[in-house]
């Protein structure tokens, strides 16, 4: 399915994230199949990486059990290609920029198109770097998903989401991953302004734990992420509180 | 302002960090316009940290060595002991010109830690240092110096508890708090516009060293040395001469147990091209792109990456960069020591141990300029250990 058509079919789409090899491939391919059945619309596939600046404990934690478990990229492309023979539910790749740079653009990015993923999030390559991947987004025709944050100042807010495709993640806490909690009456703001210039739908995301959330939330973005806190959960062997609060987001 | 050296530098950096380091841009270059800005910060400069500092000839180490006439650029006679201060005090200036009452720094072996904890007392700001855990366990002294001088150090425990993971820390502290806090990075590294920044006020540096040896031999000097972990002395020292190719200029990289082991510091002799940190640079990393701890047993240059400006002038071959590994380091601040009477840190120590190398090459009518970054009290104990280990070895 492409990322489009999910939003069309879904009211409220949930996207949810994990970090590829968390726990070894077995057990991550195993609950990214478990995150699907639970009703998860789209999913994330993270990539680990040693210094993940824009995310807290939790992901960083994730990050370094997945590169003992021996995680790498060519490992995302190999969950992908097990997922997509059995569902049909748009993957993303998360991955900071420094892993991709290092296996090659053009290899990393046929490989996406190869695969069929649609999009990629990278976190620390902003609007302004864009030309650092743009010619290969084009050639594989494969999307960047922009990102907003609660500070992102007007011109520039318009420009990335006049430019953006698939959607547009909201960053709904001013900070990292899976901290803070998130400020309602400053994401419906920002939200809205990313609606006057553009049709893209708007995804937020960072801080969103709660089925409260879930439903503040549905009342100003498109879809929302939940990643943190479900592998919060997961460690703690909830999975049936991953389960329940899916439940409350479809 | 300059963000790209060649392909590298830019601001690879998550979205909340965008527009404060656009405005840090703003705010800066707003200083540079203002002559008020100068004024002031000349008079810190002249009155508070001791500048301008001597270019001292090293009579004793040039005839023992018996080459180029030696000079040593005297950062380690700035107060608090090292160049560390001219970028902290600078930085925190423009924080206090954007209205922002909290600092937070990233700290290694604490001395650019200590540097901001000074300009922070100073200014009367708020200050925070990010020190990883392994680093506050060898740098007892300068955490507790640090809290005396009034600012808190926030124990990093995460990633490999050294500095790489302390500027993780400090950049997410960052994200969360951009309202009211500055982060003042130590070295030319981070995205634009800090190595520029950086730049700016520690090429403080290489103005005086050209004004003082026109002054003492009414030429330019024939070659620089300065060591580079991320590189602030060494690009601060080289600004004024970048663009003169007469000068031949060095930088001396960290090189560990040697780089033909995993324990070195070198970026450019033994790295990749790579991106943290907001930055584009070489990098000590493996296949993956997994950023790899550094070594050095100079805590200051033990970084993994390099500022962006040092990598481009390595492709341009405008600088050569060498490495010099611990046990050179250690050998050349003795030979300093007991030749010149003055202790190198063991950074700049880096820089002299290629100067014994390079000073019998070149000839005696020609000149060699050594940037003596820090002073070597902050070292004195790691010395006297290794140096009781090495005997109890050769027995």
């Amino acid at each position: 399915m492409i990322i489009q058509k999910v939003f069309e079919k879904h009211k409220k789409p949930l996207i949810s994230y994990l970090m590829v090899g968390d726990g070894g491939y077995d057990k991550s391919l195993a609950y990214a199949k478990f995150l699907i059945d639970s009703g998860v619309d789209m999913l994330e596939l993270g990539v680990p990486f040693s210094d993940p600046v824009a995310d807290g404990e939790i992901i960083l934690k994730a990050g370094q059990r997945a590169l003992k478990s021996g995680a790498d990229i060519d490992m995302v492309f190999e969950m992908a290609k097990a997922l997509n023979s059995e569902y049909d539910v748009p993957l993303v790749i998360m991955s900071y920029l420094n892993p991709i740079f290092c296996y090659g653009y053009d290899r990393f990015f046929s490989q996406m198109a190869k695969h069929g993923i649609e999009a990629v999030i990278i976190p620390d390559l902003p609007f302004e770097e864009r030309g650092e991947i743009e010619p290969f987004l084009k050639q594989y025709d494969v999307k960047q998903i922009a990102m907003v944050a609660l500070n992102t100042g007007e011109e520039r807010l318009k420009a990335i989401a006049e430019n953006s495709t698939g959607f547009v993640y909201l960053v709904a806490v001013k900070g990292i991953t899976g901290t803070q909690r998130p400020v309602i009456e400053a994401v419906g703001e920002v939200a809205k302004s990313i609606k006057t210039a553009t049709k893209t739908p708007v995804v937020a995301g960072f801080g969103i734990k709660s089925s409260e959330d879930i439903e503040a939330f549905h009342q100003i973005v498109d879809g929302i992420v939940i990643a943190s806190e479900f592998i919060r959960l997961r460690e703690e062997g909830a999975l049936d509180s991953i389960r329940s609060l899916i439940k409350t987001g479809k | 302002m300059r963000s790209k050296y060649g392909d590298y530098g830019g601001q690879y950096i998550s979205e909340i960090l965008m527009e404060p380091v656009q405005e840090l841009e703003r705010a800066f270059e707003a200083a540079v316009a203002d002559p008020a800005f100068h004024e002031t910060l000349k008079g810190y400069l002249k009155d508070y940290v001791g500048r301008e500092n001597p270019l001292t000839y090293a009579e004793n180490m040039t005839q023992s060595l018996g080459g180029a006439k030696i000079y040593l650029k005297r950062e380690d006679l700035n107060h608090t002991g090292a160049h560390k201060i001219n970028n902290a005090l600078g930085q925190a200036l423009i924080a206090k010109r954007m209205g922002k009452p909290n600092v937070i720094a990233e700290t290694g072996a604490g001395q650019h830690g200590v540097a901001t904890a000074t300009a922070c007392a100073l200014l009367g700001l708020n200050c925070k240092i990010f020190m990883g855990a392994e680093d506050m366990a060898r740098q007892k002294l300068n955490v507790f110096r640090m809290e005396l001088l009034g600012s808190e150090v926030v124990c990093v425990e995460s990633g490999s508890k050294v500095l790489k993971d302390a500027t993780n820390e400090a950049l997410k502290y960052w994200a969360a708090h951009i309202d009211d806090t500055h982060y003042i990075i130590g070295s030319a590294i981070g995205p634009a516009p800090y190595p520029e920044i950086v730049k700016y006020f520690q090429s403080v540096i290489g103005e005086e060293t050209k004004t003082q040896h026109m002054a003492k031999e009414g030429r330019l000097p024939d070659a620089i040395i300065a060591c580079v972990g991320g590189g602030s002395n060494a690009i601060g020292m080289y600004a004024p001469f970048v663009e003169l190719p007469a000068v031949k200029l060095y930088g001396v990289e960290a090189a560990g147990m040697g780089l033909n082991t995993p324990e070195h510091a070198a970026s450019i002799s033994g790295g990749r091209i790579g991106v943290l940190h907001g930055t584009k640079t070489y990098l000590l990393q493996d296949d993956d792109g997994q950023v790899k701890e550094a070594y050095s047993i100079s805590a200051g240059l033990d970084y993994p990456g390099i500022g962006p400006e040092h990598s481009f002038l390595h492709d341009t071959g405008r600088v050569t960069y060498v490495p010099a590994t611990d046990d050179e380091a250690v050998t050349a601040l003795q030979f300093m020591a007991k030749t010149e009477g003055i202790i190198p840190a063991l950074e700049s120590a880096h820089a002299v141990a290629y100067a014994m190398k390079l000073a019998p090459k070149m000839g005696k009518d020609e000149t060699l300029v050594i940037c003596l970054s820090g002073r070597g009290d902050k070292d004195v104990e790691s010395i006297q250990r290794r140096l009781s280990h090495d005997h109890t070895e050769s027995i």
